[in-house]
């Protein structure tokens, strides 16, 4: 089905080659599954398979690629579309439409088939993926599961032979981890053949035929699917992989809060100390009230897990206690309440997006951008460089740094300016082990120095080895997400008849 | 002034479109004929008289979506525009005043071929738009990329705002930043509002151009669009409108 | 870096490969939302909205100039321009304004061809022509006055107050008017190119 030979791959601007030497071949119906360290070229190596390499990203290309029995380079993107089907990490980015049976026509529609011929693909897909409970609602309102579920759907719409996935999981929760997997047993029931780039690796258990691990561009190891499994945590580490088995799933303690919001039991007493108080929240868009906290104490020095389905409002808490969202209710630093614009002074945030919040041209201007000079402050950022690995950098431009090096320099600016609270949002998105470890590092270092640290994540290997609290919101309209796990619903008061 | 006026409907479009009641559903087609003759009659030299015909014609697209605040709406900003326009320097006799009058008057224009447009907007998926483009024989590089930049303007102020929050949270935000130093806040805005958009273009363009977005292959339309009783309807209504304001014997 | 071997190569037809077609619509948006966010600084707070609508001229420069380096193709300008203002006819604007948008493309697009799409001065000099079109929604105003004049309202304020106003409305107001947004776009294309240099070449992006 695949045949990659002998490839050398350099991207544009690169200085080194992301591919040396990559030899792998891919039978008809097998599910390989390419894992090793970021920049090892798991990525890239799918891009070969299905065309974006040479035809769509840019740069220098040696070897010899075949999928189907065509040669990619010698082959238009839209033909090989047609026999490959492919699923980018965040499926949000990569719909083009707004609703489910128009995403899933799409690439039908694009291929030029009779329409009466498109419906009855669609409709067998809706079925076929489960998809019938949303298709009246807008992809964007769907959660991250929801939404990985319409994206296999519709690259699978038109029945390519060949699916590639890199890194599905990376925004799913363990439930939907559990009903994708189901979607790629029942795909490779069906023949396909498939390849997955991942980082995690629990839950491909199983469904492997083959595991290839890379690194530096080439094939590094390579195990069957059944010796795989038989492989230690330590085997795995060597190799800079994830765990194999799911992480326990130790929920973190509640922390203390009550209202409508929280969907949990609130600890008895109020703790008292430095952190942030929130007291009476209430926020609505449009008429439509979205969050309502009574009240909620998280303190300073502790890492606060910020949980809950799409639509419970993790967002606008995030956005209210850093001041950016108008509101009713208090909100204190420290015992002492704090307007908005106040606690703009005292927050920041690392986006999902670190693109979006950085500002000028060099690594050393981007710290001292929006703090006053002084003398103390060229140490304290060399310092801080040297602290989070940034020091080679102090020229480069940050746009031109890889994500987990923008990531830092977000965080090195925040602590130069003495944030009080920073929330991180999703920061472990497409992460291999050695950056995880590294992200729940310069969190306890925040927290050590007295910040308010809030983590919003999906991630349960994240949350479970960075946080010490969580706070669980629902919706208030009374939704409930299937992608979450609802561990303290009382099974006691139902139970009890059995 | 009148961009904003253009392209704030386009961003308000999203949340609505979606919404699917049982109201008159009129072809693509007609909605986007009925924007640009309204457009290009009122829009002309000796198109004022046309006004109120715009505006009588965007009500009642309203009422067909049950836009029940719209259909009060266009009416009331109408004649308040056009208060502006015609009895304020009667009532104000200053240049100053003036000026404002002259500029209420053009935007009465704009009040009324926005009225249809609203229609247009509020009704019209991006798919649907992109469908019917290519029924009317658009070709194909224009119904590619417009459909492109439909995706593209919602993800874009989702970023422009992102960014904004960030500006503000580093304290580069803000009134008196762009006063002092214009230059750089256009740039502290700019600079990131496109790295993050190319960030995110990549992986669409990537899966769309995968599944055939701009293949050489004729496309087609799971729902091709079609006239029916509502669009000749439409077509009706319209003629009345013009006849009526041509009968009265506003124009000369 | 790479980017300068597809810079020599760039080879001036009419085809488009889809990728190009998907680099007009993502720069189209871009465009269109960097105008439309500074134009409404100026909706929000009438005492800066001529300030805000030069800043738009200058703003719209940045995705304009980085747009013109992934040009590969004659038309490419043209294109733009048909998909930004026709959404904008569609949504309300003028149809002359549509009229001139093209207009101002392709006296750009000659221009970048005079430039073998290469120039950097003759990119900015682009930008400051196309920036002509933002005459276009305002056209209306000059070109109905008489509509307005001869309306029975006005006829009741007396010459003195008609002349005062046909003079405001004068052609050589009009031209005043585009002259400026020509110079605008003429800072905004040399922003546009300072960047480039500063940000997205060291970036990668360009």
């Amino acid at each position: 089905m695949i045949r990659v030979e002998a490839v050398r791959w350099t991207y544009a601007g690169a200085d080194t080659p992301t591919l040396d030497g990559l030899h792998l071949h891919v039978r008809q119906g097998e599910t390989v599954v390419l894992c090793g360290p970021s920049g090892s070229g798991k990525s890239t190596a799918l891009r070969l398979m299905n065309g974006l390499i040479p035809h769509f990203h840019e740069g220098e290309l040696d070897g010899a690629v075949h999928v189907d029995g065509l040669a990619v380079a010698g082959t238009p993107l839209e033909r090989l579309g047609r026999r490959t089907g492919t699923v980018l990490q965040h499926p949000r980015r990569q719909f083009f439409t707004d609703s489910t049976e128009t995403e899933l026509a799409f690439a039908l529609e694009n291929f030029g088939e009779p329409p009466q011929h498109i419906r009855e693909r669609v409709a067998a897909a809706i079925d076929e993926h489960g998809l019938a409970a949303f298709t009246d609602r807008r992809l964007q309102e769907l959660s991250g599961g929801q939404q990985q579920q319409v994206a296999c759907a519709a690259a699978a719409a038109h029945r390519p032979p060949l699916l590639l996935f890199d890194e599905p999981t990376s925004n799913l929760s363990t439930a939907a981890i559990e009903r994708f997997t189901a979607t790629l047993r029942r795909l490779r029931a069906a023949g396909a053949t498939i390849v997955i780039a991942e980082h995690r690796l629990h839950y491909l258990h199983g469904l492997a035929d083959r595991v290839v691990a890379m690194r530096d561009g080439r094939v590094d190891a390579e195990w069957p699917g059944e010796e795989f499994a038989t492989l230690d945590d330590e085997a795995l580490r060597a190799r800079g992989l994830r765990a194999r088995t799911a992480p326990e799933r130790t929920r973190p303690l509640p922390a203390y809060a009550h209202g409508p919001s929280i969907d949990h039991d609130a600890t008895p007493s109020a703790p008292s100390g430095a952190g942030l108080t929130l007291r009476a929240l209430r926020c609505a868009f449009r008429g439509r009230r979205v969050l309502a906290i009574d009240e909620a104490h998280l303190p300073a020095g502790v890492i606060t897990a910020i949980t809950g389905p799409n639509g419970a409002g993790k967002t606008t808490l995030a956005r209210i206690v850093t001041g950016l969202q108008r509101h009713d209710g208090e909100v204190l630093l420290d015992g002492r309440p704090l307007k908005p614009a106040r606690r703009l002074r005292e927050s920041a945030i690392v986006m999902q997006d670190v693109q979006r919040q950085l500002f000028t041209d060099s690594v050393e201007a981007e710290l001292r951008l929006g703090v006053p000079p002084g003398a103390e402050l060229e140490e304290r950022s060399r310092t801080l460089l040297a602290d989070l690995d940034l020091e080679p950098f102090g020229d480069r431009h940050p746009l031109s740094l890889s994500g987990g090096q923008q990531q830092r320099l977000v965080v090195a600016a925040a602590r130069l300016s003495g944030r009080r609270i920073v929330v991180f949002d999703e920061p472990s998105s497409g992460v291999d082990r050695r950056h995880l470890r590294s992200i729940t590092g310069i969190m306890r270092d925040l927290a050590a120095d007295g910040a308010v640290v809030l983590l919003i994540s999906h991630d349960d290997e994240l949350l479970a080895h960075a946080t010490q609290q969580e706070l669980r919101l629902r919706p208030l309209d009374g939704h409930r997400d299937p992608d979450v796990d609802h561990p303290t619903k009382r099974p006691g008061w139902y139970g009890m008849g059995k | 002034m009148s961009l904003t006026l253009g392209t704030g409907s386009v961003e308000s479009a999203p949340p609505t479109a979606v919404r699917t009641r049982r109201t008159v559903r009129l072809d693509p087609r007609t909605k986007i004929l009925l924007v640009l003759s309204s457009s290009f009659v009122v829009m002309a030299p000796g198109g004022q008289p046309f006004v109120p015909a715009a505006v009588v014609l965007g009500v009642l697209l309203a009422l067909t979506e049950r836009a029940w605040a719209r259909a009060l709406g266009l009416p009331l900003a109408a004649s308040g525009v056009a208060a502006v326009a015609y009895l304020l320097p009667v009532a104000l006799p200053h240049p100053a005043v003036g000026i404002v009058a002259v500029a209420a008057a053009f935007a009465l224009r704009f009040v009324a071929v926005g009225g249809v447009a609203l229609h247009l907007v509020h009704t019209t998926r991006p798919t649907e738009l992109t469908a019917a483009l290519r029924a009317a024989r658009v070709p194909r590089a224009i119904t590619v990329s417009g459909a492109v930049m439909l995706r593209f303007l919602p993800a874009i102020v989702a970023e422009a705002r992102a960014v904004r929050d960030a500006m503000r949270l580093r304290g580069i935000g803000g009134w008196s930043g762009l006063l002092r130093h214009p230059l750089r806040s256009i740039e502290h805005f700019a600079v990131p509002l496109i790295a993050s958009t190319l960030r995110v273009a990549e992986d669409l363009s990537a899966s769309a151009l995968l599944r055939g977005l701009g293949a050489a292959t004729r496309p087609t339309t799971m729902r091709p669009p079609r006239f029916g009783a509502a669009d000749a309807a439409a077509v009706l209504v319209v003629a009345v409108l013009a006849a009526v304001t041509l009968l009265s014997g506003a124009v000369r | 870096m790479a980017v300068q071997e597809t810079r020599t190569e760039r080879r001036i037809d009419l085809r488009m490969t889809p990728k190009d077609l998907i680099n007009i619509g993502v720069f189209g948006a871009l465009y269109l939302v960097m105008v439309y966010a500074i134009t409404m600084l100026g909706f929000i707070n009438p005492a800066v909205m001529l300030v805000s609508l030069v800043a738009s001229i200058v703003a719209g420069a940045i995705p304009f100039m980085l747009f013109l380096t992934r040009v590969r193709h004659a038309g490419m300008v043209t294109i733009f321009a048909i998909v930004t203002s026709g959404i904008l006819a569609l949504t309300g604007h003028p149809p002359i304004s549509f009229a001139i948008t093209i207009v101002c493309a392709l006296a750009a697009e000659a221009m970048l061809l005079a430039g073998g799409y290469r120039s950097s001065r003759m990119s900015v000099l682009a930008y400051a022509v196309y920036s002509a079109w933002y005459v276009g929604p305002m056209m209306p105003i000059f070109y109905a006055r008489d509509d307005y004049f001869s309306s029975p309202a006005m006829r009741q304020m007396g010459p003195d107050y008609t002349a005062q106003m046909e003079a405001v409305l004068s052609p050589a107001v009009l031209i005043a008017f585009d002259v400026s947004t020509v110079v605008f776009g003429l800072l905004g294309g040399l922003l546009g190119l300072r960047l480039l240099r500063k940000h997205f070449r060291r970036a990668g992006l360009a």
